[in-house]
């Protein structure tokens, strides 16, 4: 009998709950009524909405306290991030240095990396964006040919990264790149080195999305020099720690929220008299979705307690990515007309960032690859 | 999953193995009561497991009474194990001492109505009664109308027998004729009896199509393992890979809605596991038969015992529609910005 994917229940401890109150009024306070609300976790960032996040202590808040943390554990992170997400707060600039470049360092960085970088990310003040695909590398990941050469006290990067979002925003970018020769091993010889984003020879080119927006980047190395201090974990070491932020990039709540707001609109449009087949459509997508976070919540506990859910994460992240992606389209057709303004603006930025949510931190094919190999298929 | 439930999934599992094969499958599906098989159950204590011991009951949880409901699903077992619990469960809330063998239970059709109309000392059973798992084999049926329940013996009614899709043999009363007359002092009060029925059914319903689910991918994956074309495995295929995968997620989907309901009878945890498992049915079916090919829409292939209950399963004790749309009462009630708190709570 196949016993590889197994989500245990698991209910969230009251001193998780007491947080979810916490949290609930402080962003009620900070958002206010005519803030459009947006779930999406890449939808909007504030560096003072980050900052005072970080003074109530909820960045790096299951980091040792030395380095900035609150100890507390991933089930109350859970609890604030999933919070946030559905109030649609900016969380944009903190996220990804929150989600995974922290907890890499955190793993495989050395102690002066953990002290310089893990108090001023867990305050919001530091932000880190994402270097793994390059313009001929996307879900090829090992293909990458950004690649640095030794020399004395560090290393002189050359090549590029893109859809690094926020990179102009942000202060640091975790890349991932080649530092020998390519082998038939093509796992091996990989790198992650932290990269300042304001060093002169690294040029920033936005990429504006179809929405409009100009949210990613392309970040060009110029003999950018790395000093060996800059270089995460060991050397060759990269394709093993990028694999392991996996686990934390995939699970989260921000893989099936993305159009929550959606539905909390045709809720409010729908109002106290919904025919039976608005009725029918909210009941889909809700029972839907709050399997979905009992899943979640079951990888939560599964990083609670050391383990590297990989397989889980991405079968979490395909069925989130695909449900995420329904939503706007089944309730499009439903939704009573004319649209109020919220309504209609809230569906099309969601329509339009749609295409994104199947794609970015791992694209529905290779997600399913994961899956299959954990079938066993592969 | 405690070591008692450990081990009620360890015998249940070794006596499935041994006495539901499919050749004893098909002799339920041809009609026949298969009595080895739920003889091995009842000795075992396994048939009225989660019923209490001071009522006749083996004792233990609701949760060990599914997990055995849900082993009987992956081997499409032609038992009332299911209604023999609901049946067991509504007669201990009733107050009503267990008779001895396989219980069935019925109440009345989805829109319907059952009422019990005393006429003297007999009591008229009239209205549309859903058709009765089981029936032909069952000695004693417990009926179901809105607050009061009854114990029947399908000897006093009007029942015509047939099968199902599932092949499961069932009683039926064709619209507009009498059910039938029993002793009035048969009728029990049981408040909110008809809604309990709803719930115990949605809830077995929803394990036993998770145990069919669970049997049905890992004998989908081992097939994509075994069968061979253009030179190797189908498993091979990325096309053939990537429907498995999605086949998966399904799956894992409704274990754990399905795990939501082993220790929680709450109306709201129910209607998102029905919802959830009913609404998965189809691409569970449409995946794992594209996958086996025309083998496995044969009848000698055991995947179509898995499939062809699970069509049956989704649509009895509601519909995904119908339990869709009693979460979405809860949420409208309560407005678009309590939504998320909705969500939050059921943990």
């Amino acid at each position: 009998m196949f016993q590889g994917l197994k989500f245990e229940p698991l209910t969230l401890p009251a001193s998780a709950e007491a947080l979810r109150l916490d949290v609930r009024a402080f962003v009620e306070s900070e958002l206010g009524n005519d803030y459009l609300r947006n779930s999406d976790f890449n939808a909007g960032e504030s560096a003072e909405f980050s900052q005072k996040l970080g003074a109530k202590g909820w960045i790096g808040m299951t980091w040792p306290k030395q380095y900035g943390g609150a100890e507390r554990s991933f089930l109350e992170r859970y609890v604030v991030t999933e919070e946030l997400l559905a109030a649609g707060a900016p969380v944009g600039a903190h996220w990804i240095a929150d989600r995974q470049s922290g907890p890499l360092l955190l793993k495989f960085g050395t102690e002066d990396q953990r002290a310089a970088y893990l108090p001023r990310v867990a305050k919001g003040e530091c932000y880190f964006s994402i270097g793994m695909s390059e313009p001929d590398s996307g879900s090829d990941l090992a293909s990458i040919r950004t690649s640095a050469v030794k020399v004395d006290g560090g290393w002189i990067l050359n090549g590029s990264k893109i859809w690094s979002s926020g990179a102009h925003m942000n202060h640091f970018m975790v890349a991932l790149v080649r530092t020998e020769p390519v082998t038939d091993n093509r796992h091996a010889g990989l790198s992650q080195f932290i990269v300042d984003l304001s060093d002169e020879n690294v040029t920033i080119t936005g990429i504006e999305n179809l929405a409009g927006d100009r949210d990613f980047n392309q970040v060009f190395f110029d003999d950018v020099f790395i000093s060996d201090d800059a270089v995460v974990g060991e050397p060759g070491n990269g394709w093993e720690q990028v694999i392991s932020e996996l686990g934390y990039e995939r699970s989260g709540p921000e893989r099936f929220l993305s159009a929550y707001r959606v539905l909390v609109e045709f809720v409010r449009e729908v109002g106290s008299a919904p025919n039976d087949a608005q009725l029918t459509l909210i009941g889909r997508l809700t029972s839907n979705l709050i399997t979905l976070r009992r899943m979640s919540i079951s990888v939560a506990g599964m990083l609670e307690q050391g383990k590297s859910p990989i397989v889980e994460a991405a079968l979490i992240k395909d069925l989130g990515n695909e449900y995420e992606r329904q939503v706007p389209e089944l309730l499009r057709l439903l939704a009573p007309e004319p649209y109020s303004r919220r309504f209609a603006e809230t569906l099309s930025q969601c329509i339009l960032h749609a295409p994104s949510f199947t794609l970015r931190g791992g694209t529905r094919e290779i997600l399913r690859g994961v899956i299959a190999r954990g079938l066993g298929l592969r | 999953m405690n070591e008692q439930q450990q081990l009620i999934v360890e015998t249940s599992h070794r006596i499935f193995s041994d006495l539901c094969t499919k050749e004893v499958v098909d002799r339920g599906e041809a009609g026949e009561w298969v009595q080895t098989l739920w003889h091995a159950l009842e000795t075992s204590g396994l048939t009225l497991a989660g019923i209490a011991e001071d009522a006749g009951g083996s004792g233990g949880d609701v949760a060990d009474a599914l997990l055995v409901i849900r082993q009987a699903a992956e081997f499409a077992a032609p038992i009332p194990l299911a209604e023999n619990f609901i049946a067991a469960t509504l007669l201990v809330e009733a107050g009503i001492e267990l008779p001895a063998g396989p219980l069935t239970v019925a109440g009345a059709l989805e829109g319907g109505k059952i009422e019990f109309s005393q006429q003297g000392s007999a009591t008229d059973i009239v209205g549309d009664l859903a058709p009765v798992s089981f029936g032909l084999h069952c000695n004693h049926w417990v009926i179901v109308a809105e607050n009061e329940i009854a114990v029947v013996s399908p000897k006093a009614l009007n029942a015509a027998p047939m099968l199902n899709i599932a092949g499961e043999s069932e009683s039926i009363f064709p619209s507009g004729t009498s059910i039938g007359s029993i002793e009035a002092l048969n009728v029990v009060k049981l408040n909110g009896a008809s809604e309990r029925l709803r719930q115990l059914g949605a809830i077995t319903r929803v394990n036993l199509m998770c145990g069919a689910m669970t049997s049905i991918l890992d004998m989908s994956v081992a097939y994509a393992l075994e069968r061979k074309q253009f030179g190797r495995a189908i498993s091979q295929f990325q096309a053939v890979q990537q429907q498995l995968a999605i086949l998966a997620g399904e799956v894992a989907s409704c274990q754990r809605a399905a795990d939501s309901i082993l220790n929680s009878d709450a109306v709201m945890d129910i209607a998102i596991a029905k919802a959830r498992v009913g609404e998965a049915v189809q691409k569970v079916a449409d995946i794992s038969h594209q996958v086996h090919g025309a083998m496995g829409y044969t009848r000698e292939h055991p995947l179509n015992l898995r499939t062809r209950r699970l069509w049956v399963w989704r649509d009895q004790y509601g519909k995904e529609t119908y339990w869709q749309q009693q979460l979405a009462r809860t949420i409208v009630a309560r407005g678009a910005d309590a939504l998320w708190d909705v969500i939050t709570r059921a943990n």
